[in-house]
């Protein structure tokens, strides 16, 4: 058993920590600490640490320094290294990487000793807990057939910089300013590209779409391209609206069509079985419009009980809604199902001209000249709830709206799904399948104490465009159809987190219209610092190939297209502001850009932990809780309200009931109310302010946004509400849909009497009739 | 208002108006918490369990799971030729119909897990037998439900203590301590990123536990309410000691379930926690806290207690609900 006194280290580990000493005399009082055996303690140390942190966030801190301390003598030999040999380390790394297949052998021609000289060792302590966890667990390169860990956080950012720059004419120099931007988390690249950025396995975009067409050989073809994708950490959506529906004759077999749902089970299989050497789970979402005659199967697809074979558990279904079919709700008016193969026309149409051809079926199915069991009528209305229930039991299907994808897009050619996270809307074809490749700012790393540092914002920008645009020519397509696609337009997506993260620092509510002021003007600034960055790439490597055929090159910005889903509609509710001199821009994008597509808000699910905000535009779930990931279960906590309690001094007071408040401060009292308006947790934001803040940054944004939404009200009736006013707004895509649980688990770490008060549970309790009725008396 | 317990046994029911709404709004949320076992994939379990865990870490979950499987089996009896016999408010019995269901899914979970991995069957199987501290637990539980499995005569005060006697051995130390502690146990793995697909249908079955829980803390109080005469000091203090006595048999079995530490978790943290949710335990039943001892696991926090947001591409979310209501 160690001695407390021989563990020297613990102290240096806790220097600087806020009541550092206390902090660890409390460690060393478990007995699992106290008990181990000396070679044990700092994992148990570890373990420990991590299971304090909602009691004291400076544990947070401690649990990352040991962290760090096993990567360090993991890698180097010491969990105590001096800077120089860390950087030293780094020329020796790359050495090593290259030897065993691990890294790309470019990487050795760049100037690596300058190189090395630039790593800031220091910026690992940006890192907070669960990014390093998560670095740790599956970023960090590892030799590939020991797995002994090769890879320290600094050598990740430069070797990913250096991964980007690679055909660039002074790698060094654009390699080092990659470098410290990822490093200082101003941005990141998506996963894909922190996975594979300079190792021989390049391929390093997130997203893939894809159109399946009504053949055997076309599903045949996606199966196989699916399985490549996947194997590459790339995630997909997959239209199947084409597949003809069961029970559809299928000429030269004399039989008929099994349907989608055997189709779309396969792929989840495929799915199921490729899982990216368990980095990341391979993903797929199936999209579908909702007139195809099949669409209650596609609804049942996410139940959790029945057939196994009409399921499809692991991946996810969203639906690609028409304009058509929601008026039809409003006016509560029939809709017509149809197998697509009576309809081939009506996957490839949107607007005005689908909304003829859907009518024109219409009368087709009306008047015979479609058979029978080819097309069948239901309620619109009844359909869209039946969607919603189903949507609130499975959390799918994900609803997107065609009509504002198509009628807002810049670039040529029919829009058929959205992606995996549905931010991401380009065209699909059978010789097309589209590839986006993304990377989101870190807003809270770009905030002054009044609002936005414009200038460093703009850099970041114009840095993450130029990478983002590289990553197009280094980029390992799986398919041919994929290269092409991608290399035609150029489309690339970058995207935001740590919004919430930056109302909170500037004092504005989610959601609350200063917030969205807010939002309006800074996705403005961050489209047109995008555009303006692509249009001088454009001067010095030329536009897009495809350039000519978009509306680019009539002189048209994203926001100019918010006009065309007015003319479609009507009207679309949100306002139509700007503050920028988009003249200028305009001009200068009718010379050139260089990107299909500039922006996409991805969902930035695992990077925001790297990086350490909130992810993508979504809140603070609540003001503690905790997050479930692959690589484990973190706490977390709001750190901006934990900073403003304890500048008030009422940190440790409203400690302790946070837990069991379940990191809602409504009941506290202790906390002032201007803090407890400040800080909701998701459920208490309503509905509607989740829409408002989307759909004021949609306005600018040329792809799309993965809108989550937080429901605490179950009822149909608002969650109708709700989409239908996010259709009306303009948003392109909604994501997942959190439902508030009306219950939970007993808790354990706080005083619970179920005798004397109830927990917070939120049960329906009907009432105790106290007159006796006809209904019930016999 | 009927009472809880009437002398016909087969009294036609008549669900409403109700006189429990408690009962039927836990039926109701019962129903909403509906999860089967094959939702979740076991197949990083199973790397897991080939690969990353230890002997003594395969043999501890052994244990455990020799434990749960013939409990829950044991509590389904006990709801069903005990419980149910004797109480007939329609809307209890209706729940007590929920929670049978609900512990044969539990035991219908267990089942689906050592299917599933490469587990020692034979050793789990004959774990209820072999190991002493288990087998003890087992006929302790026993010992409650056999007094019952002939009818009581529940117009007589001793028969009616009897029953008050099962409920709190069922609902506050079966369910209420030991089932809490081998959760407990099972969350030491996914605290170390181990065995996720096993904690993620423990993360299922606390939430239907907590629930049975609840259920049964409104049964006791309501019983008690009805019956003033039925815990006296004398009987309180003898359900005191059954308590207690469960307690020790506890210590047995955690001295069994863990004979060296394995990392983050020794028996003796394992008996402060059964210490710890037992004064819970005897709180509610009014009886006071006995051991005063704080909760040694912290960590459960973050296991347990705060709301829980799931990366869905990454981990199972556990928090939806079925039956959504399509008329509002």
């Amino acid at each position: 058993m160690a001695a407390l006194l021989s563990l020297s280290w613990l102290d240096r580990v806790a220097a600087g920590l806020p009541r550092g000493p206390e902090l660890l005399s409390r460690l060393w009082q478990d007995p699992t600490v106290r008990g181990a055996a000396e070679a044990d303690v700092e994992s148990a140390a570890l373990q420990a640490a991590c299971g304090r942190v909602h009691e004291e966030p400076a544990y947070e801190r401690l649990a990352a320094r040991l962290v760090l301390r096993r990567l360090y003598r993991e890698v180097l030999g010491t969990p105590e290294p001096e800077p120089e040999a860390y950087r030293r380390a780094f020329v020796e790394f790359l050495r090593q990487g290259v030897r065993c297949g691990a890294l790309d052998e470019r990487l050795l021609r760049m100037d690596t000793t300058l190189l090395a000289r630039a790593l800031e060792p220091g910026r690992d302590s940006l890192l907070p807990l669960v990014g390093l966890c998560t670095l740790l667990d599956r970023y960090l390169v590892r030799e590939p057939t020991t797995r002994r860990l090769l890879e320290l956080p600094q050598f990740l950012f430069l070797r990913v910089a250096m991964g980007l720059s690679l055909r660039e004419e002074q790698p060094e120099l654009w390699a080092l300013r990659f470098y410290h931007a990822t490093s200082q988390l101003d941005y990141l690249p998506s996963t894909p590209t922190l996975f594979n950025a300079g190792t021989p396995h390049h391929q390093l975009s997130s997203c893939y779409l894809s159109d399946v067409q009504d053949s055997m050989d076309d599903i045949l073809r996606s199966c196989v391209e699916f399985g490549q994708i996947a194997k590459y950490a790339g995630g997909i959506g997959a239209s199947v609206t084409k597949l003809r529906a069961a029970g559809s004759p299928v000429r030269g077999i004399n039989g008929t069509s099994s349907g989608i749902v055997p189709f779309v089970h396969m792929f989840d299989a495929l799915i199921k079985a490729i899982s990216q050497g368990g980095r990341r789970r391979g993903t797929l979402a199936v999209y579908l419009e909702p007139w195809h005659l099949e669409i209650r199967a596609f609804l049942d697809l996410k139940k959790n009980a029945g057939d196994p074979y009409l399921r499809a558990h692991s991946l996810n279904t969203a639906l690609w809604v028409p304009d058509e079919f929601l008026d039809r709700v409003e006016r509560d008016e029939p809709w017509y199902l149809f197998d697509p193969q009576y309809t081939p026309e009506l996957p490839e149409l949107w607007g005005q001209a689908f909304r003829e051809a859907y009518r024109a079926r219409v009368l087709d199915a009306q008047s015979g000249r479609i058979p029978p069991s080819a097309w069948r009528v239901v309620g619109a209305r009844d359909l869209l709830r039946e969607i919603l229930a189903t949507l609130q039991e499975t959390s799918h299907p994900w609803l997107a709206f065609k009509d504002a994808s198509n009628a807002r897009s810049m670039l040529p050619g029919a829009i058929h799904s959205s992606n995996l996270c549905t931010e991401v809307h380009l065209p699909t074809s059978p010789e097309e399948v589209a590839v986006c490749n993304l990377a989101s700012i870190n807003l809270a790393r770009h905030l002054t104490p009044q609002g936005v540092d414009e200038a460093k914002l703009r850099r970041t920008v114009h840095l993450a465009m130029r990478g983002l645009d590289n990553v197009l020519d280094l980029n390992l397509y799986p398919t041919e159809r994929a290269k092409r696609a991608n290399l035609r337009h150029r489309p690339v997506g970058l995207g935001l987190m740590g919004l919430a993260e930056a109302f909170a620092r500037l004092g504005m509510r989610y959601g609350d219209a200063r917030s969205c002021e807010f939002t309006d003007r800074l996705v403005e600034f961050l489209s047109f610092c995008a555009i303006e960055a692509s249009c001088e790439l454009a001067a010095q490597r030329g536009p897009f190939p495809s350039f000519g055929e978009s509306r680019w090159s009539q002189g048209l910005v994203p926001f100019d297209t918010l006009e065309d889903l007015h003319r479609l509609r009507g009207q679309v509710d949100v306002e139509r502001s700007s503050s920028l001199d988009w003249d200028a821009l305009r001009r200068r994008v009718r010379e050139g850009i260089r990107n299909g597509t500039v922006l996409a808000i991805a969902p930035t699910a695992t990077i925001s932990l790297i990086a350490g905000t909130t992810p993508g535009i979504d809140p603070y779930y609540a003001n503690l809780f905790a997050r479930s990931t692959l690589s484990g279960k973190f706490l977390e906590f709001n750190r901006v309200l934990v900073e403003q309690l304890q500048l008030c001094g009422l940190w440790e007071r409203v400690r302790e009931r946070l837990v069991e408040a379940r990191g809602d401060l409504s009941e506290i009292e202790d906390v002032p109310q201007t803090l407890r308006d400040l800080h909701r947790t998701a459920y208490q934001i309503p509905p509607e302010d989740y829409v408002r803040v989307a759909a004021v940054a949609q306005k600018w944004v040329d792809q799309g946004i993965s809108r989550n939404l937080y429901l605490q009200d179950r009822s149909l009736e608002t969650m109708e509400r709700t989409y239908l006013q996010a259709w009306r707004a303009g948003l392109k895509s909604t994501y997942y849909l959190f439902m508030a649980p009306r219950m939970y688990a007993e808790p354990s770490t706080v005083h619970v009497n179920k005798a004397l008060r109830k927990l917070r549970w939120n049960l329906e309790e009907p009432q105790t009739c106290t007159v006796t009725c006809e209904a019930c008396s016999s | 208002m009927r009472p809880l317990i009437a002398t016909d046994p087969l009294e036609p029911i008549q669900l409403f108006p109700l006189s429990y709404p408690w009962a039927y709004a836990h039926v109701q949320q019962g129903k909403r918490n509906t999860w089967f076992p094959e939702e979740v994939s076991l197949a990083d379990d199973v790397r897991d369990w080939e690969e990353r865990l230890t002997p003594e870490e395969r043999q501890s979950v052994e244990v455990l799971l020799g434990f749960f499987n013939p409990m829950e089996s044991l509590v389904t009896h006990n709801l069903a030729l005990s419980i149910y016999r004797h109480v007939t408010a329609p809307e209890v019995r209706l729940y007590l119909a929920r929670q049978i269901w609900e512990e044969a899914n539990h035991t219908m979970a267990f089942e689906y897990v050592l299917k599933t991995l490469p587990v020692d069957r034979d050793r789990v199987f004959r774990a209820h037998r072999d190991e002493p501290a288990v087998r003890a637990k087992e006929e302790f539980l026993q010992a409650l439900s056999r007094p019952m499995l002939e009818p009581l005569d529940l117009s007589r005060l001793e028969d009616r203590r009897t029953f008050l006697r099962n409920l709190v051995g069922y609902y506050g130390i079966l369910e209420g301590v030991f089932f809490y502690g081998g959760f407990l146990f099972a969350y030491t793995f996914r605290r170390r990123n181990l065995l996720r697909g096993l904690a993620t249908l423990v993360d299922w079955t606390l939430k239907d536990e907590s629930l049975h829980l609840s259920f049964g803390v409104h049964l006791i109080s309501e019983l008690l309410a009805e019956d003033p005469d039925l815990l006296t000091p004398q009987v309180g203090e003898e359900l005191k000691s059954l308590v207690l006595g469960a307690v020790d048999l506890e210590r047995a079995y955690n001295r069994a379930l863990l004979p060296k530490p394995l990392i983050g978790v020794t028996a003796e943290v394992l008996n402060a926690y059964v210490e710890y949710v037992t004064d819970r335990r005897l709180e509610e039943l009014g009886l006071g806290a006995h051991f005063h001892t704080p909760n040694p696991a912290p960590w459960m926090a973050t296991e347990v207690d705060v709301p829980e947001i799931v990366n869905f591409f990454e981990a199972k979310n556990v928090h939806y609900e079925v039956a959504a209501r399509r008329d509002v």
